[in-house]
């Protein structure tokens, strides 16, 4: 990433950039998160590792303000997502998990587009950097979106959420649509993101990505957080062993 | 402003977009371009009728003047020159009134007989086609604005990525109504600027009341882009939203029309025409029989002091005449004024009943703002009877001060014909049009507020 990152007041970088507190999220009968308790710091990678139907969206949507908890709180930089969603977004950037792009539009028209409704003003020239360093080849910005792979329209969600410059980066399983060589690249893509500073939460169920990425991970089980270690202390198969312990659990 | 040419761009990109435009263009180009014709046709007709009259009136043989009251002429309604986008009451009233002795014609609700081919084929007008058209054309363009987005997933990449709804919704809008304004606005400024070169339509202030009406048919527009844009907002699919702001158009557009006419006229019913004309048919009547006629005339002897009528300075006959006149008169003031004070609180109660549809609003409106409105028919109405009645009073007071003492009937010739001069209608002023507007323009007023009231929360809430 050749975009400089906008310099923070030491006070404010102490100040955690995300802070979950005992969020509670049912829908109707169902519980989805019971409870949930997360705290991110600048420069942290966070990996949010649970199945499906652990609850892994529906945290990044309370984040969003998408969804209200039902209990508890959420707050990015202080601000509360389910009373001020619009504030506490302006300072996330989100890659969902299927993105969607305007088909009649190129890579790079529709990366501008995104800029422009944030209010950023990208030119075609940051645009190309910016979506080759997604991993978009170049052949491929100029043409219709319609003709896009879902590896391809992650890319570009990718190089729209790296445009934003955010303090905290939300990745809804990042990988799912990426080959291995391009996953890979996308892991040194995020590590560069913490390095400048940018908090980043990724659900996933990508065991495999999490340990070179992450630098905390906590498993998801039960509507919260059972688990919140350091990845670097264990070994794959440790990791693994760890995870479908907890999944039995969960399904049990 | 960067958000708003953003969104233009995406907006033109979208054949939908440009099919609606491109219709629309052609609509109301055709529609204008043939009521324009239309127009130049009647003012045509209208002039040379009016120059034929003319030359009957003053070429007639000589005879009695009351016998030229009789014998009478035509004078014609001049067409507002924005009669050509909304032609409002004209098609229902008369264009031509009779103007002779003793009769106040009226010419309301002439309807169909004299109206012109355009009306008779249901062709439609420009204003049918804006009340209409293009609100759907508004709802066509605004349905899709956010449930499009949501189905496709791209509002949760905007939203998820600091796109302020707020802004978002109103850089959508700009782009739309700018949209409008081209597609719509445009025309209808170019089928004014027509009318503008062909007449002289001077005493009409045409620029202030074509730039008024057209402001007026796009807020009215805009109405509609707010409410498939609001419907929009929460719809979970495109096609969701497109059915409800249909729906919404048939009820806005279709129903509470009609159901607005029908409290109207059973909130505010106009009097009975035929009753008001019997009234004074029996006004007249008792003013007319023989007793009171000698009556009269011993009174007038009276007055004189003098016991014969051949003793009077003034001749009795067109003294009294004239003074007969004067109580007729008197008779049409207070019945067809009634009358037509019915008619005009029916109108004013239409204003107010746009509460009930924007559509109701705007009409009224755009009548008023076009000088087609009912208040103009009236008002020429009141101006020919006052030609009339100056005509009566001058035939009246000629035989009446020019006594024949025995010499049998006053013959007058084209002399006294010339002391009449031609009919000249002066339309309301455009500041009364302005008054008479305020109402409707208060209750379309009411609806852009209410949308846009009952969007803010919506828009604050806005979810992928
Ligand atoms: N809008 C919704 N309505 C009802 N249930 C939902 C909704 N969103 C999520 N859920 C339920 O909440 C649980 C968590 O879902 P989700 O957060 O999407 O899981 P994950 O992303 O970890 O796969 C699931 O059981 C899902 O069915
Ligand atoms: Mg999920």
């Amino acid at each position: 990433m050749h975009i400089e990152q906008r310099e923070l007041p030491q006070a404010e970088a102490d100040n955690p950039v995300l802070a979950i507190r005992a969020a509670v999220k049912r829908f109707g009968a169902r519980t989805a998160l019971n409870g949930l308790d997360l705290t991110l710091r600048a420069g942290e990678v966070f990996a949010l590792l649970g199945p499906n139907g652990a609850g892994k969206t529906t945290t990044i949507n309370l984040i969003l303000g998408f969804l209200k908890p039902d209990a508890g709180a959420v707050q990015v930089c202080g601000i509360e997502a389910g009373s001020d969603p619009v504030g506490a977004r302006g300072h996330v950037a989100y890659i969902p998990e299927q993105v969607a792009l305007y088909p009649g539009l190129s890579g790079i028209e529709n990366l501008r587009y995104f800029a422009t409704l944030a209010g950023l003003d990208l030119s075609v020239d940051a645009s190309r950097r910016l979506l080759t360093e997604a991993g978009l080849p170049e052949e491929a910005q100029g043409r219709p979106a319609a003709s896009y792979s879902k590896g391809m329209r992650q890319k570009v969600g990718i190089a729209v959420a790296l445009a934003r410059q955010a303090r905290l980066l939300l990745l809804d399983e990042p990988t799912s649509g990426l080959d291995p060589s391009a996953a890979a690249d996308f892991s040194v893509t995020v590590r560069h993101a913490a390095e400048r500073g940018t908090a980043v939460l990724m659900a996933t169920h990508d065991l495999y990505r999490v340990r070179e990425m992450a630098d905390r991970v906590g498993v998801l089980s039960r509507g919260r957080i059972v688990e919140d270690i350091d990845p670097k202390t264990l070994d794959h198969v440790a990791l693994e062993h760890l995870y479908i312990e907890r999944l039995a659990e969960i399904t049990a | 402003m960067k958000r708003v040419a953003a969104e233009l761009a995406l907006t033109v990109r979208d054949a939908r977009v440009r099919w609606i435009g491109a219709m629309l263009v052609l609509l109301l180009a055709l529609t204008g371009f043939g009521a324009w014709r239309e127009a130049q046709l009647y003012a045509a007709q209208a002039a040379q009728i009016t120059a034929a009259e003319r030359a009957r009136w003053l070429g007639q043989d000589a005879k009695n003047p009351h016998s030229a009251d009789h014998f009478g002429l035509w004078v014609f309604r001049p067409s507002a020159p924005l009669a050509v986008l909304d032609p409002g009451t004209e098609p229902y009233t008369g264009r031509m009134v009779r103007v002779e002795a003793h009769v106040f014609n009226d010419a309301v609700y002439r309807a169909v007989q004299d109206a012109g081919p355009l009306v008779r084929t249901g062709l439609g007008t420009i204003a049918d086609i804006v009340q209409l058209v293009v609100p759907l054309a508004a709802i066509l363009l605004g349905f899709s604005a956010f449930a499009a987005d949501r189905e496709r997933g791209t509002l949760r990449l905007a939203l998820g990525n600091g796109a302020p709804p707020g802004r978002l919704f109103a850089a959508r809008f700009a782009a739309l109504l700018l949209v409008l304004i081209l597609v719509v606005g445009c025309p209808l400024l170019a089928i004014g600027g027509l009318v503008m070169t062909g007449q002289d339509g001077a005493d009409w202030q045409v620029p202030a009341r074509l730039l008024s009406w057209i402001a007026v048919q796009i807020a009215y527009a805009s109405v509609f882009l707010l409410l498939a844009m609001l419907v929009s907002l929460v719809a979970r699919t495109a096609r969701a939203a497109l059915a409800a702001a249909l729906v919404a158009w048939v009820l806005l557009c279709v129903a509470a029309p009609r159901l607005a006419t029908a409290s109207v006229d059973a909130l505010a019913p106009a009097l009975s025409y035929r009753e008001v004309r019997a009234r004074i048919d029996a006004g007249f009547r008792a003013h007319k029989t023989a007793e009171a006629g000698d009556e009269r005339a011993r009174e007038v002897l009276t007055r004189y002091g003098v016991d014969n009528a051949s003793e009077l300075p003034v001749d009795l006959d067109g003294l009294m005449m004239f003074e007969n006149e004067s109580h007729n008169f008197a008779v049409y003031d207070r019945e067809l004024g009634a009358f037509f004070e019915s008619l005009a609180s029916q109108e004013r109660a239409f204003a107010w009943a746009g509460l009930l549809s924007p559509r109701v609003a705007l009409q009224a409106l755009s009548q008023t703002l076009a000088g087609t409105d009912f208040a103009q028919h009236a008002h020429f109405v009141w101006s020919a009877e006052a030609y009339r009645r100056r005509i009566s009073e001058r035939m009246n007071g000629e035989i009446r001060d020019r006594p024949q003492q025995g010499r049998g009937r006053l013959i007058a010739g084209s002399e006294l014909w010339q002391q009449i001069p031609p009919f000249v209608h002066a339309p309301l002023p455009f500041t009364q049009s302005l008054a008479d507007a305020r109402v409707p323009a208060l209750v379309l007023a009411l609806w852009l507020a209410l949308l846009a009231g009952l969007s803010l929360p919506m828009i604050r809430r806005l979810k992928p």
